[in-house]
């Protein structure tokens, strides 16, 4: 077999597992009922690490491959090419999706069809990673999209059944406006793969302008909706807040950051790439700011964790845009982009332990109001999960989204603010950062202890409490070893995706993590910041700012709002590229 | 002139979709959306020839047999979009007795 | 405050159709490029006479998989759904259960009309299928036209609820085989690609 062979197998795998899934359903013999299913999930969640791990060796020594699917020449065919960004997406999504798939063995759900829909998501965010083609990116996208509705309706509640509609009729609206950018592009150029359409473009580029900045708009507008940037990210919070809790981890953790790296492939081959970079850069600096405004204001601590999502993917879309704007063959644009990736890759993993440990606690308590919930150590005890390992995944969470030092987050997120160095956009992260640091002291609260009312001393120990306490808890600790190896090992993870990232442009040379970032200054700011974070979370505690922001967070939303917000963000976008037409 | 109608069949579709609340109504509204895009695609690509995209003796001049493909794919896409949103609607009324959108957030989120 | 909102949402609905318009508006001649390599190419290349199918199921039967896989999950999502509202059914509050009963005014009309057109429409859509490989769209129509025959005959001859309880069970396992079958032959054609 061949490289390429062995590399679409990573697709191949997963799906293979989906199948056997559905196999052992039908499977009348206990004993080999369950083998099937074991067979199943090996196959689908461990196996693919195999070929995985050679076309990432292969891309890392500078090694790309494109073809076509099914070997059809060039034009006729699919066009596909592993390289440096597929594999660190394809990295991404399996290193999260093992922790939440070995969580979501501890909570009640239709195991087989879940796993059969988990597992083709897997499958065709692979896919999704390696494509190059205009109409094969839409499918999917699709894919993915059809995958989260579904697993959102999970929960099994009516408030997922409604979030999950809103979901799916925005993002339905929106790929039609895809399809619609992608009908002028193809009527334009006469292709659908993207390097072509690129070449094409720019030749044909002067008589068309304001055309194809509208389907450039379009095409943007609809990728940017799966990413929740501002102003389309009104359907997160109750989508993330609503699913199950390794759902909610794995929508958290991969399916809003994938979007936006492949929408790199698209963005690159416009002539006005640079404009667009600047344009997310500001709106990325702006969703950090308003996702941590939001989340201070709420109630409902999962919801608290989705705004926090909004916020931290502001972040990466801050750093990616000015990747962009800076140009992906500059030095300064390949450390926006690897600081970038790095944040999404350890926002994920920091995320999905916030959400599987804060589930946790909402799981056993009867309520998900951050002020109500407290003694949820001891209540956890009584239920038979070990509470130490669920503050304790917490608190890496905490600490990591917090950036404080030697966690995952530290790293990320200082290597954005010190490459952005000073300006708007350093001053709003760091506004958000503050934010952050208050926002969890906030959340903390419900581990805390209060005496005023007594617990009742019932202890209801059985044995699928003692089976479920282990799936949570090595979910639980894995993501927190993850969290602090990836804090201390940053440099390696650094020097790794900047050499997959640089493979982008057939360069193959190495680069340390600056030594900025461990420096006196970058520790000062953590210390300010944490500081005037505990400052502001006193600060909150007066009746009148705690009024305001609620009264921001809980204002009421209504489903029309999101498709305003779509159009305003499609006008605005269109807008900004026109603007930047008559200046230049 | 055909794209002009193509263009008012899709504005219905979004209106639909955007102002009226319905749940229903806005899943036919996305339907009919869809449809304009199909015909759209599917119209404009047989401009440029004159007989079905199938290759035997005496055909020549085919329409563009691209969009069609494609848009095979963008029907079945649709439906199946339709159909998990008319389950979710179903559930939805089967609760709480209405398919008004915004009266069914005031009653889940009370 | 409500009436700003409907002032705003219009204006951007306008803004954005707007633009749509001019998107779907402008005319640039249709590009003849990829058209003419299918002309020339299909028949040495797959054998197929029908363009439409060579590149649904032979060229970009990739984006088939997706879209099969898309219909596979919808079909799955959508039973799951309906299975947990039937148990809602037996949740609902009594003065909502007299109207969820299956009780219907139904007339004979239906009845008699459609089991005399269901198994006619279901040879058309057969016949459809058969000769799908030389009709434009290939056998895709067909498929949906024999769907609808037999979505119209269970309007009728599913009566109760334990009967379509027992009909759920049966399309479970028809969904396991159809998306076994599916990645049987992607299989096959794999191994094809990979040994031939």
């Amino acid at each position: 077999m061949s490289l390429e062979n062995i590399s679409f197998l990573i697709i191949v795998l997963p799906l293979f597992g989906a199948a056997l899934v559905l196999i052992s359903r039908v499977i009348k013999i206990k004993i080999i009922r369950k083998l099937v299913y074991y067979l199943a999930v090996f196959s689908a969640l461990v196996l693919p690490i195999i070929p995985i791990y050679i076309t990432a060796l292969s891309v890392y020594s500078g090694n790309t491959f494109t073809g076509t699917i099914g070997g059809w020449s060039f034009l006729r065919g699919i066009t596909y090419s592993f390289d440096g960004l597929a594999i660190i997406i394809i990295i991404l999504g399996y290193l999260l999706s093992i922790p939440a798939w070995i969580y979501s063995r501890a909570i009640k759900l239709e195991y087989d069809i879940f796993d059969t829909i988990y597992f083709i998501q897997l499958a065709f965010l692979s896919a999704f990673a390696i494509t190059t083609d205009i109409f094969n990116l839409f499918v999917c996208l699709e894919v993915l999209g059809i995958t989260s509705y579904v697993l959102v309706v999970f929960a099994d509640k009516p408030h997922a059944w409604l979030a999950s509609l809103s979901y799916l009729l925005i993002s339905a609206t929106a790929m039609l406006l895809y399809l619609i950018g992608m009908y002028f592009l193809y009527n334009l150029t006469g292709t659908l793969a993207l390097s072509e359409i690129a070449s094409r473009i720019t030749s044909i580029h002067g008589n068309y302008q304001i055309s194809i900045m509208i389907s450039a708009t379009a095409i943007i507008a609809a990728i940017a909706l799966r990413v929740a940037v501002v102003p389309v990210y009104g359907w997160l919070p109750d989508a993330h807040a609503m699913a199950p809790h390794p759902v909610s981890a794995v929508l958290s953790g991969i399916l809003i950051k994938t979007p936006l790296f492949i929408l790199l492939r698209f963005v690159i081959i416009l002539p006005f790439s640079e404009f667009i970079g600047n344009a997310f850069a500001y709106a990325g600096a702006i969703t950090a700011c308003i996702g941590v405004i939001l989340a201070l204001g709420q109630h409902d601590a999962k919801r608290l964790l989705a705004y926090h999502s909004v916020s931290q993917i502001g972040y990466v879309v801050c750093a990616w845009g000015l990747a962009l704007s800076a140009g992906l063959q500059t030095l300064s644009g390949k450390l926006f982009f690897t600081a970038s990736f790095l944040h999404a890759l350890f926002h994920g993993m920091f995320k999905g332990l916030l959400f599987l440990a804060v589930g946790t606690v909402l799981d056993v308590s009867d309520s998900r109001d951050v002020f109500k919930i407290r003694n949820s150590l001891v209540i956890l005890k009584q239920k038979g999960i070990s509470p130490y390992i669920v503050l304790l995944a917490f608190l890496a969470g905490a600490f990591s989204i917090t950036a404080f030092p030697p966690w995952n987050g530290y790293i990320s997120k200082n290597l954005i603010t010190n490459a952005i160095k000073s300006g708007p956009l350093y001053w709003l992260l760091f506004a958000s950062s503050i934010g952050t640091v208050a926002s969890f002291i906030k959340l903390s609260q419900i581990f805390w202890n209060t005496h005023d009312n007594e617990q009742s001393t019932i202890i209801d120990k059985n044995d699928t409490c003692s089976k479920q306490n282990i799936y949570i808890s090595i979910a639980l600790v894995s993501g927190t070893l993850f969290c602090l190896l990836s804090g201390i090992g940053g440099n390696w993870f650094y020097k790794t995706v900047y050499g997959f990232v640089n493979s982008l442009m057939h360069d193959v040379s190495y680069l340390a993590i600056p030594e900025s970032i461990y420096s006196r200054l970058t520790l000062l700011k953590t210390l300010i910041i944490v500081i005037s974070g505990c400052i502001l979370f006193v600060l909150l505690q007066c009746k009148p700012v705690k009024l305001l922001l609620e009264a921001i967070g809980m204002r009421k939303r209504s489903f029309s709002g999101l498709f305003f917000a779509f159009f305003i963000a499609f006008i605005v976008f269109f807008a900004y590229l026109w603007m930047n037409r008559i200046l230049v | 002139m055909n794209e002009l109608l193509i263009y008012l069949i899709f504005l219905t579709g979004l209106f639909a979709v955007v102002f009226i609340k319905n749940i229903i109504k806005k899943i036919f509204g996305l339907g009919i959306m869809n449809s304009a895009v199909v015909l759209l695609f599917i119209v404009r690509g047989a401009e440029i020839g004159e007989s079905a995209p199938i290759l035997e003796n005496t055909v020549y001049n085919v329409v563009d047999p691209i969009p069609q493909a494609l848009m095979l794919t963008a029907i079945v896409i649709s439906v199946c979009i339709t159909a998990l949103a008319l389950g979710l609607a179903y559930n939805l009324y089967l609760t709480y007795r209405t398919f008004d959108i915004d009266e069914l957030r005031d009653k889940i989120e009370s | 405050m409500r009436i700003i909102k409907k002032i705003i949402g219009f204006i951007t609905f306008t803004l954005a159709s707007l633009f749509i318009g001019i998107l779907m508006l402008t005319r640039i001649p249709w590009p003849t490029e990829l058209r003419d390599i299918y002309e020339t190419n299909t028949i040495q290349e797959t054998g197929a006479p029908n363009i439409v199918s060579a590149i649904y199921l032979g060229y970009r039967a990739y984006d088939t998989l997706g879209e099969t896989i898309v219909l596979f999950i919808a079909a799955m999502g959508t039973l799951y759904l309906l299975r947990h509202a039937q148990k809602s059914l037996f949740i609902a509050t009594d003065s909502t259960k007299e109207t969820l009963t299956y009780k219907t005014r139904r007339t004979s009309i239906i009845k008699v009309i459609v089991s005399k057109l269901g198994p006619a429409i279901i040879i058309f859509g057969m016949y459809i299928m058969a000769f799908g490989y030389r009709s434009p769209g290939g056998g895709f129509q067909g498929g949906s036209v024999l769907a609808s025959g037999i979505v119209i005959l269970s309007f009728v001859f599913i009566e109760n609820k334990s009967k379509y309880m027992a009909i759920t069970q049966m399309l479970k396992k028809i969904e396991v085989m159809v998306f076994i079958l599916l990645l049987v032959s992607f299989f096959l054609a794999c191994l094809q690609a990979l040994f031939f």
